[in-house]
């Protein structure tokens, strides 16, 4: 196959892993070059977590394959575990040890060289730690040793899982500039997320799932690129506004009757409803917004938060799968 | 083998920095231990105090007397009347009284069988009223041979051998010991791998290039040297607090620990494989455990168990590993002398450590 062409480092080919009746992962294939930051970006549930872990060799797939640096994860599993890193989700580490001792303890699993404890628990800026019990650290700090522990054999792919899921905003800041250093060094970073800005931001290549598939993969930029000349206009209408403009309750409501004639302005492609929030999806923002503001005016509604922007990933993913990124 | 280090040294920190668990497995043994020893210690000898009334003053019925007042196994002391001596009977003062009865002197002269003596027991205390009957009967049966020129044709020679001086708190020092072994492992294993399971960190850990076999390995010598120095700690307490004895050798009773160590880690395994949630594993544990505290002879012999039960009894490892101690400690056994103890724990350390690696699962 491919693997041997110098720029493929993961291989990953028809997986598909199925739980009694539920199919998480159902026939995703994709190659991870060496050297970039490639994004899984799905909701809850997308399967996104099941396919990192079979490309970790943590789960035998029941279809397909996945390559890591050459080695087959069904049968050279020793191989690809001195080569791969791992941050999981959700892993808890021994909180009566101190960031020095647990260091040391995951260095010493590894057969390859390992990385110099020090440099290493500084790149992650946790030197000033290093004989702190991990129970005093916090949330980012301890994402910040789960990444260093991650590092310790000097892997060639890191895997990071959903890194930032539960940080607050400086947290994550200082874990992406974490990521995008290593990336400069050259380390090829494969990384779950179902932040859609933090895909955006971090990822050279983008890999959309749902539902266990894949739905897209590309470049944030062409991914977005994809959607068209599509912009969105955003604004917000109150409810009670909404309800009075529509008059003596028609059968189907305020909220659709507004709908029907939004959706009839010129340009317009979509529309879509969060709360008392509108998004209009338009081919042409300009007519679109010229219209939009003369029916406002015949309707007499005031258009709060009025803004336009051109799609983001999360319009991509709406586009392609009919629901949003943020759905539970 | 870095690794195998590495992950003996971790665990070792984390019992030495886990200060609550540290204090609670030692301080419930020895908690036990001056519980169960200062109330039912006591000694088991069963004291015979009593009164003699003599209310005839013949010859005869002073001689009796005398013999009565003599007996090394009755502490008799001289009543001066019935009455009295049978209320402080009836209210516990006394555990029995004897009446030599006026006209004794001269029923026993007369020689024709009409002589007799009264005894009073105390009917609630069977074993006290037992023994008395016995021992006043007997020295009642002297005087009618001294009467009688009876001629034994048989006679007991009595030899003195000595016996161990057993205590109740000789016998529950090891059966703690057992029980401590039995409680750290098995529960501590079952609640510590189904927790690691649970909050990923041994799928961390099977993300790396570690073997099972070194964390196995790890935990059990981690392990073994925890129970080890607890289990001598205990003893000696025992020692210093209650003068338990260590008659055998201390290798054997150290061998006999690793073996009972193994065998409830084995065992704490297989309870961790099973469990879904270490929530459960407690209970689980606690189900397999409880009963075995009770029914393996830990606190009370084994032969005070139901007839019923001894068949059960006779298989679990706990009474193998509290029997197998109390030898070694209390008799100063030899491996020739608990070999089938010793073989029956064996047997259970290898049956459960092959079904514990059959059910281990990192996930």
């Amino acid at each position: 196959m491919t693997t041997n062409q110098p720029d493929t480092l993961i291989e990953v080919s028809g997986l598909v892993k199925r739980y009694g009746a539920f199919t998480a992962v159902n026939g995703v294939s994709f190659e991870v070059r060496r050297g970039e930051v490639f994004g899984l970006l799905g909701p809850n549930g997308a399967g996104k977590t099941t396919t990192m872990e079979m490309m970790e060799g943590l789960r035998q797939p029941d279809e397909g394959y996945a390559k890591v640096a050459g080695y087959d994860t069904r049968t050279q599993l020793s191989k690809v575990k001195e080569v791969i890193g791992v941050q999981l989700q959700s892993t808890s580490l021994f909180d009566l040890l101190t960031v020095r001792e647990i260091t040391e303890m995951y260095a010493s699993f590894y057969k390859v060289p390992t990385l110099p404890i020090g440099p290493l628990l500084e790149s992650v800026m946790l030197e000033e730690k290093l004989r702190g019990r991990v129970k005093h650290l916090s949330g980012g700090q301890k994402q910040r040793l789960a990444i260093a522990l991650a590092l310790v054999n000097d892997p060639q792919v890191v895997f990071l899982d959903e890194p930032t899921t539960g940080l607050d905003p400086q947290a994550r800041r200082m874990l992406w500039d974490i990521i995008l250093r290593l990336r400069d060094q050259g380390k090829t970073i494969v990384l779950s997320t179902h932040y859609m800005d933090e895909a955006e931001l971090l990822s050279d290549r983008i890999c959309l799932m749902d539902s266990g598939r894949v739905v897209a993969l590309d470049t944030p930029r062409e991914l977005i690129r994809s959607l068209g000349t599509e912009s969105t206009i955003e604004f917000r209408i109150a409810a009670a506004a909404v309800a009075a403009a529509a008059g003596e309750a028609p059968p189907s409501g305020p909220a659709e009757e507004l709908t029907d004639e939004l959706r009839a302005l010129e340009g317009v492609r979509d529309t879509a409803l969060r709360k008392d929030s509108w998004v209009l999806y338009s081919d042409a923002p300009q007519a679109t917004l010229t219209a939009l503001i003369a029916w406002a005016e015949h309707r007499a509604l005031d258009l709060a938060e009025l803004r336009t922007r051109t799609g983001t990933l999360e319009d991509v993913f709406i586009h392609m799968t009919g629901r949003s990124l943020r759905e539970e | 083998m870095k690794a195998y280090v590495q992950l003996t040294l971790a665990q070792l920190r984390l019992f030495a920095r886990n200060r609550q668990v540290l204090f609670w497995t030692l301080f419930f043994p020895v908690f036990f231990m001056i519980l169960l020893g200062s109330f039912l210690g006591g000694d088991n000898a069963i004291t015979l105090e009593g009164l003699v009334v003599n209310e005839d003053r013949s010859a005869g019925a002073s001689e009796l007397e005398r013999q009565l007042l003599a007996n090394p196994v009755l502490l008799s002391e001289l009543a001066d009347d019935r009455d009295s001596a049978l209320q402080q009977l009836q209210d516990g003062d006394t555990q029995y009284v004897v009446v030599l009865p006026a006209g004794l002197g001269d029923a026993i002269e007369a020689g024709a069988g009409e002589a007799v003596v009264r005894l009073y027991t105390d009917d609630t205390n069977r074993t006290v009223s037992e023994v008395v009957t016995a021992a006043v009967s007997a020295q009642v049966d002297q005087i009618s041979k001294s009467r009688t020129g009876y001629e034994p044709i048989v006679t007991v020679e009595a030899e003195g051998v000595q016996a161990l001086n057993l205590r109740y708190i000789d016998f529950l020092v090891p059966g703690i010991v057992a029980m401590m072994i039995m409680s750290n492992n098995l529960n501590g294993v079952a609640g510590q791998i189904a927790s690691w399971r649970e909050r990923g960190i041994l799928r961390r850990m099977q993300s790396t290039p570690l073997h099972a076999a070194s964390f196995i390995g790890a935990q059990i010598t981690a392990r073994l040297l925890l129970n080890g120095l607890q289990a001598v700690i205990v003893v000696l307490i025992g020692q210093l607090a209650f003068g338990t004895q260590v008659n055998g050798s201390w290798l054997l009773l150290l061998g006999l620990i690793v073996m009972g160590t193994l065998a409830f880690m084995s065992i704490g395994f297989i309870i961790a494989g099973l469990a879904k949630t270490p929530e459960s594993a407690g209970p689980i544990a606690g189900f397999v455990s409880f009963p075995l505290l009770f029914l393996g002879g830990v606190f009370f012999p084994i032969a005070n168990m139901p007839d019923f039960l001894q068949p059960i009894v006779e298989l679990l490892p706990i009474s193998h590993l509290a029997t197998g101690m109390r030898q070694v400690m209390n008799v100063g056994a030899s491996l020739g002398d608990i070999w089938y103890d010793a073989a029956l724990l064996g047997g259970w350390l290898i049956a459960a450590f092959v079904i514990a690696s059959f059910t281990f699962k990192w996930e």
